[in-house]
């Protein structure tokens, strides 16, 4: 029944009956769950406000009693009496308010409250009549009229007030009693439900799914079956819905792959001859089998006429990827190309051997003038090697000049070496020299200064001579010898004035001299310091002298090395002379054989140019 | 070739050095024996024996003369009278006086005895040219009077003929013409000292208040 309903359908129908039973569940639960709502509503309008607004009272009219009590005890006090009477009058206002309530709300009878307001009415003539009696100051009477009458009175209304309490209580009790029971049939009834639900659940959804995994294994299998390439299995089904069709059409699929399966395997055995028909316009299999079909026809075709040796067929490939068609359209082109090329050949060849024939009796004429030059060459390397050996003893001779000439430089740079140090002394010495000239002309000045003491001497040896004169003249005619000696000492002192006068001006010129002598030694120096320089020039220049002498006498060491390889190769050269007159004489052998096999290539070109003419080409 | 003998190329001047050394060694042995030659010594001592010979023949001619002293002052030649003169001295160290007329330059201490100098050239009014160490003092006196009379310097004994002196030229003016004795041909003028020995001018008597 369920394999002819769809898969859609079925999963609608099974999911709707889960939210059917789930809608009823939620229902059933909100019922009970607002009759709960209610119940507890109720609970707080009625009992638990009525004891509440009872209980109030109760302690108002207690608070009353006690106020009472304060007016009889301090009646002497106004203050404190007008006081309590302003409080017993608050109060008052607070338990007929309290009792309004309860008996708007009160379940039971509403007489009791009745009642206790009654009661509370009569209470209040008696409180009148005890405030005058206290206020007319008769105290002891109003004490004796309050413990008569208010006693009672309070007594009475307190049995009442607690009549209604306890009828609230019982009443607050069976509310909660209800309330208990109410909830314990809700639990049960809603576990009930989802038990129910969940079971319902469980059997729908195991039955759509066998419903569709069953069939559906039997296509995989089969498709798995194909999978592998076997085409031997059989489908079919008579289901209506979707896996049912699904099975029939790979039943179509099985028997059109099992077709075409032949037809591959008849290509396979290279039977052409067949006609394979596409079963519809998409068919791609189809279509590819017969295009393959034509193809491969086609190819056959030009394999035939290939192989009649037609080479100026074009194959087309059938797309840029055919590798078969590609194949056989370069393989024609590559044969066509080929044999022109042969051909080309074997005309270059046809020529060139007529050629070869003409050359080869040019070469043997050659040949016979090659032996003549070969021997006038001989001559010539002789006189060559003559000269070669005559160049080798004279480089030897100027390698041993250039040595020796490099030992002279040598011994030459040693001579300026020591010709500068020679001329550093002598500067030392001029130095010294002067130094001593310089120290000559000091002393010369000491002399200078005894040569001033001397003059100072015969300065005053003349005033003594004049004073002497003096003396002699006075002493008159006894003095006159006196007087000649004296006039002696003045000569003399006057002799030794100029002598001192003379030594001073030879001084001078000894001073002159010296400082002349001073001035030639630095002069004496300089030179020697350019004498240093001009030697150490030269040195320099020998040296330089020495280095390219020395690079001379290399160079002709190596000229002397290479004429003597040249002498070598000289002997070499005229024993390769000899091999080449040898070989000139075979020349001759050789290009008759040559002549010969030039001969035979033509006979062959021949041959070929026969073979080739075979294909066409064009 | 020539590099051979380098190390000793000073020989070049060899022979020159010993031509030296010997023209140094006779030079040196002419210094020290300063001596005369004896030869030379022998006419040197005849020349001066002759001059002294020959002294008091000119003096026994020339009649009545005068000994002086003759020197020079400001470039111009003086004589003094020998009667006069004590003696000749060199002007070392003076010290001058304050409160003295410009012509005394100071005094000076000659043995023991104080005497003050005079300068002529301030007294005579010539022009005045510094001091110097060569500078002479000729100490004259007449006995009651004595002071130094400064000299540039001192030429030497002269005598005077008494007949050659003449009278003093017109150039010699003022108090000059008034001291001197007389001029000789060679323009020597004799100081008449005894004249300014006794003048009261030369006589110092200032006093300070």
């Amino acid at each position: 029944m369920l394999s002819n309903l769809k898969i859609r359908s079925r999963l609608i129908a099974g999911f709707g009956i889960i939210v059917l039973f789930l809608i009823l569940t939620g229902a059933l639960s909100l019922k009970n769950l607002a009759a709960q709502g209610d119940l507890m509503g109720e609970f707080y309008d009625h009992p638990f406000t009525v004891t509440n607004a009872t209980r109030q009272a109760a302690a108002q009219i207690v608070r009353m009693h006690r106020s009472m009590k304060d007016v009889v005890l301090y009646a002497h006090d106004r203050e404190e009496l007008e006081a309590s009477l302003a409080e017993i009058e608050a109060s008052e206002k607070i338990v007929y308010r309290e009792l309004a309530v309860v008996r708007e709300r009160f379940l039971g009878d509403k007489a009791k409250i009745d009642a206790i307001k009654e009661s509370m009415d009569q209470w209040k003539p008696v409180r009148a009549r005890t405030i005058e009696l206290v206020r007319q100051n008769k105290i002891p009477e109003a004490v004796v009229f309050h413990k008569t009458y208010a006693r009672r009175m309070v007594t009475k209304i307190d049995s009442q007030v607690n009549d209604v309490l306890k009828f609230s209580f019982a009443k607050a009790e069976s509310f909660a009693e209800e309330s208990q029971r109410n909830e314990r049939w809700t639990f049960a009834i809603t576990a009930i439900l989802v038990v129910l639900a969940a079971l319902l659940a469980v059997i729908t959804a195991f039955a759509i799914t066998a419903s569709i995994t069953g069939p559906l294994n039997s296509a995989v299998h089969a498709a798995n079956e194909l999978a592998k390439g076997d085409l031997s299995v059989e489908i079919d089904s008579a289901a209506q819905d979707e896996v049912g069709q699904l099975l029939r059409a790979m039943g179509k699929m099985v028997q059109s792959l099992r077709r075409m399966g032949d037809t591959a395997n008849r290509i396979a055995l290279g039977d052409l001859d067949l006609e394979v028909v596409p079963i519809s316009e998409r068919d791609v299999f189809g279509s590819a089998m017969h295009g393959m079909v034509a193809s491969l026809k086609r190819l056959a075709a030009s394999a035939d006429r290939i192989a009649a040796g037609d080479l100026t067929i074009d194959v087309l490939p059938a797309s840029p990827k055919d590798q078969l068609g590609n194949s056989f359209s370069a393989m024609t082109r590559n044969l066509r190309e080929l044999n022109l090329e042969i051909r080309e050949v074997v005309n270059v060849l046809s020529g060139s051997a007529g050629e070869i024939m003409t050359t080869v009796s040019e070469l043997a004429s050659s040949s016979a003038q090659t032996a003549t030059s070969i021997s006038e060459t001989n001559a010539t390397v002789q006189e060559i090697r003559q000269t070669t050996d005559l160049t080798s003893q004279k480089s030897r001779q100027v390698y041993e000049g250039s040595h020796k000439s490099v030992q002279v430089a040598k011994a030459g740079r040693d001579s300026v070496n020591s010709a500068i140090g020679g001329m550093q002394g002598i500067d030392e010495r001029m130095g010294f020299i002067a130094e001593r000239i310089v120290n000559l002309s000091e002393q010369s000045q000491a002399i200078g200064e005894i040569i001033a003491t001397v003059a100072d001497l015969a300065e005053q040896s003349n005033l003594l001579a004049v004073n002497a004169a003096i003396e002699a003249a006075k002493a008159g005619e006894h003095g006159k010898g006196f007087a000649v000696v004296a006039q002696e000492v003045k000569n003399l002192a006057t002799q030794s004035k100029q002598a001192t006068s003379q030594v001073r001006s030879i001084i001078n010129l000894i001073q002159k001299a010296t400082t002349a002598a001073v001035l030639a030694t630095e002069q004496g120096s300089k030179a020697v310091e350019a004498g240093v320089r001009q030697s150490s020039e030269a040195g320099e220049s020998i040296r330089l002298l020495a280095s390219s002498i020395e690079d001379s006498s290399n160079a002709t060491l190596q000229i002397v090395t290479s004429t003597q390889e040249q002498a070598i190769g000289m002997d070499q050269i005229a024993i390769a002379i000899q091999s080449i007159n040898q070989a000139s004489g075979q020349n001759v052998e050789g290009s008759r054989q040559i002549e010969a096999a030039a001969r035979n290539l033509y006979e062959l070109n021949q041959k070929l140019q026969k073979l080739v003419s075979r294909y066409q080409v064009a | 070739m020539a590099a051979r003998q380098h190390p000793d190329s000073t020989v070049k001047t060899e022979i020159d050095w010993s031509a030296l050394l010997i023209r140094q060694e006779t030079a040196f042995a002419a210094a020290s024996e300063r001596s005369l030659a004896p030869d030379e010594e022998q006419v040197v001592l005849r020349a001066r024996a002759a001059q002294l010979a020959a002294r008091p023949a000119l003096e026994q001619e020339a009649g009545a003369t005068i000994d002086c002293l003759q020197f020079l002052l400001s470039g111009e030649s003086y004589a003094v009278e020998l009667s006069y003169i004590d003696e000749t001295m060199p002007l070392s160290d003076f010290t001058p006086l304050f409160c003295t007329p410009p012509f005394v330059l100071g005094i000076i201490n000659l043995r023991g005895k104080i005497i003050s100098i005079i300068d002529l050239r301030r007294f005579f009014e010539l022009p005045v040219i510094g001091l110097s160490d060569l500078n002479r003092v000729i100490v004259v006196g007449n006995g009651t009077m004595e002071f130094g009379v400064l000299a540039d310097s001192i030429v030497g004994m002269r005598s005077i003929p008494a007949k050659e002196l003449m009278p003093p030229p017109d150039a010699f003016t003022g108090i000059r013409e008034e001291f001197l004795a007389g001029v000789t041909a060679e323009r020597v003028a004799l100081l008449d000292m005894g004249k300014i020995l006794a003048d009261p001018r030369v006589m110092v008597h200032e006093e300070v208040a």
